[in-house]
């Protein structure tokens, strides 16, 4: 209990507090301007979260993402373009009530129930990762290898509908993890005589490059959208809220608990979850024929699910060190660099700081809707700011926050080299995301892949003998024969039905 | 920028054959059975076993596709141009500022971006000056990261 208190002075200080505030309203700038996504706002934070302490440090990037996730329906409502890919799903649901002059009771029901989702996932994610962390602390290097594989192989089947292409990027990830010293013989690895290579590639700065600079060069190359805005005064955006809890409570409820799950498997965020949450609950309604034109049921459902998904995602994070999406993979990228290293043992040595973390996922729900509310009073000024005058800005924060990582003009020309090969990934329909886990599990895989094997003395049958790992290993191979399988059922299928 | 499969396919078989036989030439670490070339050797099997198969994947479906189709972006001007100014600015960014230093390094790349995508010299002049000093107020001082000073600052040592 004594950690508990800690953690609370850990967390409401006034720097904490502050920097919760000045990271929830830039998240929602981000977020509220389309292409501009959480993922860049929290990889664009890093550099920032750099000279913090710890607490305040995941704090930030825990506000940010939340509020970002929120205002990417801002824009959905007012303009009908997601500010993030997570408010795609509902967008035309969201523009036909501000179209119908609901703009108010949209905007409303997506700030409060996105904080709601976010605090349920929050729940979930306080109950959940402390009961997984006393399983994991069994963990042997087999386990652990398996974990990855299975985290790294789900990434692969969420992310991208061809197979090939994803395991592809996944590969390319991991080449790009051997790059430097290894760990494991302290050998220099593709390294090509340059000194700069030798600690290997830093992942922050390809983040930046991945999430942020690739966003540049798709969003300068792109002529810009004509688009007005359809309200231009916005009242009260909480009239009316407690009424619609009484008749959707159970899309909010089912929602929240698909954005959870999704967001845990890793490789898949609030962008799928909304996705699925939508489908599920269009399937489940008893008005399906409303959906797209403004069904209130739809967008509770999803606008829940796209932030629990957020809190969720954080538990393989936490307990494992595999993260469940893109902003979470920054996310443990920020915790290793502050010696916060996840995994059971961090809920054994520092209970205080987990708590804390948990503490933050409430605290950042919680004051969303205050600064949710001013800021979509003033969405209007910040919906006018133009593409032009925004990515320079932001070519440049790339550039001085990928410097300030290590201080060297190597890392930005990382920068740029990541952000172009992410910019040619998505063009040929090859996903970032898996290329993303790769690089950020690419040493642990490694390592407990080669130790394993030392172990093991090169007999792959005992990567299945201890129990746990037996389990985890089947399913994992299953996993990548599935495709397989399903191909020869289909075919099987196929055979009669063209007999007939 | 789209590449057919096919190309697509035959690069990472070539990255991948680069790999494996470069990792080969890995020595192995005395008493220990598996090298530092195992990880890298696997990866590359794996990058080869995709890219033949997006080979297979386009042969087997036989239809002429070009190698490479230019994006439309390509055929304008003004979007073609920004692109390549946003990826010249970096290198011209990594190629000066220790000698040019952080400030008129900054002012340079905003104000050229600036002025090449929104117009009006005037205000796009003030916003690259803004900008520049905002982040040079919020990295420099705030953050304390040692922006170069450069030829037209003191050095700040």
């Amino acid at each position: 209990m004594n950690s508990v208190w800690l953690a609370f002075g850990l967390v409401f200080n006034p720097d904490v507090m502050l920097t919760i505030l000045v990271s929830g309203v830039f998240g929602l700038v981000i977020g509220a301007i389309p292409g501009l996504t959480a993922t860049m706002a929290t990889a664009l934070l890093v550099p920032v979260t750099f000279f913090m302490d710890p607490i305040p440090a995941v704090a930030a990037i825990i506000t940010c993402s939340a509020m970002a996730i929120f205002a990417g329906d801002i824009p959905a409502t007012l303009l009908r373009i997601p500010g993030t890919p997570s408010s795609a799903a509902y967008v035309d649901d969201a523009y036909a009530m501000a179209k119908r002059g609901e703009a108010e009771l949209c905007l409303g029901v997506n700030l409060v129930y996105s904080a709601l989702g976010g605090l349920l996932g929050s729940v979930v994610l306080m109950l959940a990762a402390p009961a997984l962390a006393n399983v994991v602390l069994e963990f042997g290097t087999f386990e652990y290898f398996w974990l990855c594989a299975l985290g790294l192989s789900c990434a692969v089947f969420i992310s991208s509908s061809s197979l090939v292409r994803g395991t592809a990027s996944l590969l390319l990830g991991l080449l790009v993890s051997t790059v430097g010293i290894g760990s494991t013989s302290g050998f220099a690895r593709f390294t090509f005589g340059s000194v700069d290579l030798m600690g290997g590639i830093n992942f922050v700065v390809v983040l930046i490059g991945m999430f942020a600079m690739a966003e540049i060069l798709r969003g300068v190359s792109t002529p810009a959208g004509k688009s007005e805005l359809v309200v231009k005064r916005i009242g009260n955006v909480f009239s009316g809220i407690a009424a619609t809890f009484r008749v959707y409570w159970k899309s909010f409820l089912s929602g929240s608990a698909i954005g959870v799950v999704i967001g845990i498997l890793p490789g898949a965020g609030s962008t799928l979850a909304a996705f699925v949450s939508y489908a599920f609950s269009r399937r489940t309604s008893k008005h399906p024929e409303e959906y797209g034109k403004g069904s209130l049921e739809g967008i509770v459902s999803s606008t829940s699910a796209n932030n629990a998904a957020v809190s969720g995602a954080w538990t393989p994070a936490l307990v494992f060190g595999i993260p469940g999406d893109a902003v979470t993979a920054i996310a443990i990228g920020v915790l290793y660099m502050k010696g916060l290293n996840p995994g059971p043992m961090i809920f054994i040595n520092d209970p205080q700081n987990i708590y804390a973390v948990l503490i933050c996922f409430f605290v950042a729900n919680i004051v969303m809707v205050p600064i949710g509310f001013v800021f979509i009073k003033l969405s209007r000024h910040v919906l006018s700011l133009s593409k032009e005058t925004l990515l320079p800005i932001i070519l440049m924060l790339s550039i001085v926050g990928s410097f300030a990582i290590n201080n060297t003009l190597f890392d930005v020309g990382i920068m740029l080299v990541a952000g172009l090969a992410a910019y040619l990934m998505e063009e040929n329909d090859i996903p970032v995301a898996p290329a993303v886990l790769g690089l950020l599990l690419g040493t642990m895989v490694e390592e407990n892949f080669m130790t394993s094997m030392i172990k093991a003395d090169g007999n792959l049958l005992a990567f299945f003998e201890r129990p746990i790992a037996g389990g985890l290993g089947l399913f994992t191979v299953l996993l990548w024969i599935s495709p397989l399988l399903f191909g020869i059922v289909r075919r099987m299928r196929a055979r009669p039905a063209a007999r007939r | 920028m789209r590449f057919s499969d096919m190309s697509i396919g035959v690069a990472l078989v070539c990255l991948a054959l680069a790999i494996i036989l470069t990792s080969a030439t890995f020595p192995s670490v005395p008493g220990q059975p598996y090298g530092p070339g195992l990880f890298p050797i696997l990866i590359g099997i794996g990058l080869a076993v995709c890219g033949l198969a997006l080979v297979g994947q386009s042969w087997g479906r036989n239809r002429a596709f070009p190698l490479f189709t230019a994006p439309p972006w390509t055929r304008s001007v003004h979007l073609a141009g920004a692109f390549l100014l946003s990826v010249a600015s970096v290198v011209f960014y990594i190629a000066v500022v220790d000698w040019l230093g952080f400030v008129p390094t900054a002012f340079m790349v905003l104000a050229v971006l600036f002025i090449w995508m929104r117009g009006r010299p005037a205000s796009s002049l003030f916003l690259a000056a803004a900008v520049t000093a905002a982040a040079y107020a919020s990295f420099f001082y705030l953050l304390s990261v040692p922006l170069p000073a450069g030829i037209l600052l003191p050095s700040t040592g």
